[in-house]
């Protein structure tokens, strides 16, 4: 579906002038600094793949977001999605296409979430019959009926974000992009989203490309993940995998039947001990944990046995205060 | 297509009408403002009999005019697309299957119809009703001044839309756009006829788009010589065209470089 090679977007960041003949300067300034959003990215996606995009404020999400829309033409690289380039045949790309930017809305602020909707029937050409089963399908799983008929000012940000999601739907589009769609949003309404997600991606086999920084929605949604940061492309694989390799150590809390002075056991340290729970931390280095029960088995006798494994959450921190202590050192 | 088009004026028909108070205080003020100018104006007439080739009748209808397509031709600014661009939003158009000067035309054209219907209308009939004057208009000039308002609207449109494209390549053009919009306001005979003006910026701004935009509507108005009307008419034709090829080569241009704000 999606195919990138060696994307590259750079921007050229013009110098500011204050001051009343500023503006007339800046029109005609042309001292600038070349930054570089996207450095060589290449990656594919296949049709129905739910990939999440991930990495810190900066690294290069919007930009390649941007490019994989047709709005933005990058400075060298190849790009091509469903055989068509985004940005050369802008309107045939958009027709199959939907986004959802967090941030904006694409509804009509002072009139009901309906006339949106018709609006975009007629924008997307959408037949009746589909305008009215994808209507019927958001009432089922965005509640959307309930304020299909308040202006968009009167919702609720939850709401409004439910109504976003279905106007960027509504056209059965073959690829959607969603930029932050949780954003703000209570337990409650990140659920449902999620849910929505999850049931049209399975159902229509609609490709979703998501940037986030709620971590809950990949554990939730992304099989596949990719991390971009400074942008490189640094990680582009599964999400176990993720968590396997960045993910630091697992944590083994064993309840023993019996009181023992020595607990150590090779290849885990102790990290926690509360009478007779104790608790290991030790990497498993694709051999799991069976060598070291086999281990504990052998030397004493245990009650119970629990195992922890890093989530999402821990091990994404872990991955971006790993780069940031990187970025650092490369300044000194 | 033409459907998506007549939907979305539609809707932008409808998103006026929510404000019907903010439609009748408008009228009030425009009306309030008009018997302002026109006495400012029937005081330069006294004082310098004649003056531009108007009478007192014409100084009634041509205040009464301006203040009625305060609203429609958007005198204050327009400054929408500037916005978008500005904050990003114009992420959300890009990202649909329509042309995006189209889009924006099909918007203003909804505002228009609402703004002349609802505010335009009603207040040059009030104005005509106080100060008793008559309009004399035959059918075939009520038609040609009918054609000749959807022209100036529509090259009014063009001439905002090309101030707001400079918002593709300064992050200031507000500055900019609203010196333009003053310029033209001025040119086009809003503020004073263009009568009014010395003889050779008269003749200088027949040269310019500006006087297709009011003057010559107003003109139609006011029942100039039949033989005449045609020629105003394709002036006003050639002046849209020249404006809508300016306006898309900006949009195409500025599009191709744009940077979205934001995220």
């Amino acid at each position: 579906m999606i195919v990138a090679k060696d994307l590259v977007k750079e921007f050229k960041i013009y110098q500011h002038h204050r001051g009343a003949f500023g503006a007339i300067r800046n029109m005609f300034s042309t001292k600038h600094t070349i930054v570089r959003a996207v450095d060589q990215i290449s990656f594919q996606i296949a049709a129905g793949e739910l990939v999440g995009y991930l990495g810190p404020n900066g690294a290069g999400k919007s930009t390649t977001i941007k490019m994989l829309t047709g709005i933005l033409v990058p400075t060298s690289g190849e790009l091509t999605i469903g055989g068509i380039v985004p940005w050369r045949e802008r309107v045939k790309h958009v027709r199959r296409m939907g986004v959802v930017f967090g941030q904006r809305t694409t509804l009509w602020w002072d009139l009901p979430v309906i006339e949106t909707m018709e609006l975009l029937r007629h924008i997307y050409k959408i037949p009746e019959r589909q305008y009215r089963r994808n209507m019927d399908m958001f009432a089922d799983l965005l509640g959307l009926s309930e304020f299909l008929n308040i202006p968009v000012r009167s919702l609720s940000l939850g709401q409004r974000m439910r109504a976003d999601l279905a106007a960027a739907f509504l056209h059965d589009p073959e690829i959607v992009f969603l930029d932050e769609p949780t954003i703000g949003l209570d337990v409650l309404a990140k659920e449902r989203i999620r849910q929505f997600i999850a049931t049209i991606n399975s159902e229509k086999k609609t490709t979703v490309i998501l940037t986030t920084h709620d971590l809950g929605d990949v554990a939730k949604l992304c099989r596949r993940v990719m991390m971009i940061d400074r942008g490189k492309v640094l990680f582009d694989g599964a999400l176990a995998e993720l968590v396997s390799r960045f993910g630091g150590e697992r944590r083994l809390i064993v309840d023993f039947a019996e009181e023992y002075d020595d607990l150590s056991i090779a290849g885990a340290r102790i990290v926690a001990k509360e009478g007779r729970k104790v608790t290991y931390a030790f990497h498993s280095n694709g051999n799991g944990v069976a060598p070291l029960i086999e281990n504990l088995s052998r030397n004493y006798k245990w009650a119970d046995i629990s195992l922890q494994d890093p989530d999402v959450e821990t091990t994404i921190r872990h991955i971006y205060e790993q780069w940031e202590g990187d970025h650092s050192s490369e300044y000194c | 297509m033409i459907r998506a088009y007549w939907k979305l004026a539609k809707t932008s028909f409808k998103r006026q009408m929510i404000y019907r108070a903010a439609n009748l205080a408008g009228i009030a003020t425009n009306l309030c403002w008009g018997f302002f100018r026109a006495y400012l104006l029937l005081a330069v007439l006294e004082a310098s009999p004649g003056v531009g080739g108007y009478d007192h009748d014409s100084i009634i209808i041509y205040t009464g005019f301006s203040q009625a397509l305060t609203a429609p031709l958007k005198v204050f600014g327009w400054w929408d697309l500037l916005r978008t661009i500005k904050s990003g939003e114009i992420i959300s158009d890009f990202c649909k299957p329509i042309d995006f000067y189209g889009m924006w035309y099909a918007r203003d054209c909804g505002h228009a119809v609402y703004q002349l219907a609802a505010r335009g209308l009603p207040l040059m009939l009030l104005f005509l009703a106080i100060f008793r004057i008559p309009l004399r208009l035959s059918a075939s000039m009520g038609l040609a001044f009918l054609i000749s308002m959807t022209l100036a609207l529509q090259v009014s449109f063009s001439w905002r839309m090309i101030y707001n494209a400079m918002a593709f390549w300064t992050l200031d053009a507000k500055g900019v756009a609203a010196m333009a919009n003053i310029v033209s306001l001025f040119l086009m005979g809003f503020i004073i006829p263009v009568g009014f003006f010395p003889p050779w910026l008269q003749q200088a701004v027949q040269l310019t788009p500006f006087p297709a935009m009011f003057d010559i509507p107003l003109a139609i108005l006011m029942d100039v010589p039949g033989t005449e009307v045609l020629l105003l008419l394709s002036r006003q034709v050639f002046w849209m065209l020249i404006l809508i090829i300016a306006a898309r080569c900006l949009l195409h241009i500025g599009t191709k470089k744009v940077v979205i704000q934001g995220g």
